[in-house]
């Protein structure tokens, strides 16, 4: 085995990377299924792939990259069919309807896309920062804060104190300022 | 927990309240007392404005994880 294969921890990847690919995927298709999906084929993608991992770049870097294409292959195929439909549609080039033909028939839906995109970006930092964390500390943090599980729920699954769940939230909290520093704060 | 910056007692009790009340969970006195002591202690002050700041941070973020059970299911998936 190549020194870059050993590099990679396949059978970790679920509990080092899943959160951030789900977290990085849902905030693009806002489809909690299909994220899920999404992540297990990137996973599965890099598993098949591992003879190719050269380790030029991180493990997480690479995984992201695949599942960047995935969900870029996901829009590809889905827009592939509207494409379709455009084609068989006439478009009526009248005085009265001026105006970029594709632009107009692009859906808006989404406003807000330019604050999605920051908000994206920093879920992707923050999530950056937990990663650094001690395991406990981040556990307590993302069952806090994220699935905002009751005290006494995470007290029970990481068979830990009520005391020592404050504790790791208060060391994460301030790990996390420090770490996310001036760009965000 | 060890207090390796020499912390006061007082503000490593002021410290808990400020985490507990970033999510409503401190009592009347624990809120109290936050108050008070915060009026004269630039520390907590700092570390009172730095825990909202977080908070902010992740509300807007809207941050999503899996839970345990599907992690679970991920790795059946993975055959791990």
């Amino acid at each position: 085995m190549t020194a870059a294969k050993t590099n990679l921890r396949p059978e970790l990847w679920v509990d080092k990377y899943s959160d951030y690919l789900f977290n990085y995927t849902i905030s693009r298709v806002n489809d909690r299924d299909l994220a899920k999906d999404l992540v297990a084929e990137t996973f599965l993608a890099g598993l098949k792939s591992i003879d190719k991992f050269k380790g030029d770049a991180t493990e997480k870097t690479w995984l992201v990259a695949i599942l960047k294409h995935k969900i870029i292959d996901f829009y590809r195929k889905k827009n592939s069919k509207k494409g379709k439909a455009e084609v068989r549609m006439n478009y009526v080039n009248s005085d009265d309807q001026q105006g970029d033909w594709l632009e107009e028939r692009v859906q808006n839906d989404d406003p807000n896309a330019d604050q999605n995109l920051e908000n994206s970006e920093l879920g992707s930092a923050i999530y950056d920062c937990i990663e650094l964390l001690n395991p406990q500390h981040a556990a307590v943090f993302k069952m806090k804060n994220i699935l905002e599980y009751d005290n006494e729920v995470i007290c029970n699954e990481l068979g830990i104190s009520t005391s020592n769940l404050w504790v790791s939230i208060h060391r994460a909290k301030k790990q996390l300022a420090d770490c996310l520093g001036s760009n965000w704060f | 927990m060890k207090n390796e910056e020499n912390i006061p007692k007082s503000c490593l009790k002021v410290g808990h309240y400020i985490d507990k009340d970033q999510y409503n969970e401190t009592s009347f006195w624990e809120s109290l007392h936050l108050q008070l002591h915060i009026i004269n202690c630039q520390r907590c002050k700092q570390y009172n404005k730095m825990s909202q700041k977080l908070t902010n941070l992740l509300n807007k973020t809207k941050l999503n994880a899996l839970q345990k059970k599907e992690k679970e299911e991920l790795k059946n998936r993975l055959k791990f």
